[in-house]
């Protein structure tokens, strides 16, 4: 299974290798897993960590958040790739991933993994057991 | 708008063609590990870290903290100076106190 981890707050983040081809992007990450989140996204901490070339983001969307905030991402295909090492093998996800334009309020977010990937699995999240453990149920894993 | 069936094709097929060219995907799932690693740590001297630098954004390496900042624009540059590498590093805002974060 996919294994992710709890931090010193209780904070459910699970990792992978994140490609954005256009971008020239090939990077590990840290995403936030979270239920309330649609779609997959970067926000500023990362995007400025692994370089993705501001200008060079096109194809906006304005997005819903808490309450009457809309956000604006720009949408870029990408893939994920997570790593299972009970059976030895990957997962790659192809998405529309959703990157934030940098503003006064989000740049410390985490980045979010969403359920445009993680429907694909079956959860245990257990924090007193300090368990965050994804079973891979449907992929679009090339055979 | 999810991609077509014709662009998730050509999205693994173009990133089974990076982990190729990086070495294959041993090389890949090793620098997963050592990513996964890094964090960890991080999370496990968190305490520590908030002592020492509360505030400030640290470089985390496999020898420990690298370089500290008061940005992450400064901490990187500050990384790059040292000839770090940021894909062999997590860098890291250090809170000084837990805050409440909904999102």
């Amino acid at each position: 299974m996919i294994r992710g981890y709890f931090d010193g707050l209780n904070r459910p983040y699970v990792e992978c290798r994140l490609d954005i081809p256009r971008l020239d992007i090939r990077e590990s990450v840290r995403l936030l897993f979270d239920t309330g989140a649609d779609r997959t996204c970067l926000n500023p901490h990362v995007i400025n960590q692994i370089g993705i070339p501001k200008d060079s983001l096109a194809n906006p969307l304005e997005v819903g958040g808490i309450g009457r905030d809309k956000a604006i991402f720009y949408r870029e295909p990408a893939a994920l790739t997570f790593f299972d090492p009970d059976r030895d093998t990957e997962y790659i996800y192809p998405i529309e991933l959703l990157i934030a334009e940098e503003t006064t309020v989000n740049q410390s977010l985490d980045s979010v993994l969403g359920r445009d990937v993680f429907d694909h699995w079956n959860t245990i999240y257990y924090p007193s057991e300090n368990r965050l453990d994804f079973t891979v149920v449907t992929t679009d894993r090339l055979p | 708008m999810a991609l077509t069936e014709e662009q998730k094709k050509q999205m693994l097929e173009a990133t089974r063609a990076a982990f190729e060219r990086e070495g294959g995907i041993a090389v890949i799932r090793a620098q997963m590990d050592a990513f996964h690693k890094l964090n960890l740590r991080v999370v496990a001297e968190y305490p520590q870290l908030r002592d020492k630098y509360p505030d400030q954004w640290i470089c985390m390496g496999q020898d420990g903290v690298l370089a500290t900042g008061h940005s992450q624009q400064e901490i990187m540059e500050t990384a790059r100076r040292k000839g770090i590498s940021a894909s062999e590093v997590v860098f890291e805002y250090i809170s000084p106190e837990d805050t409440i974060l909904i999102v």
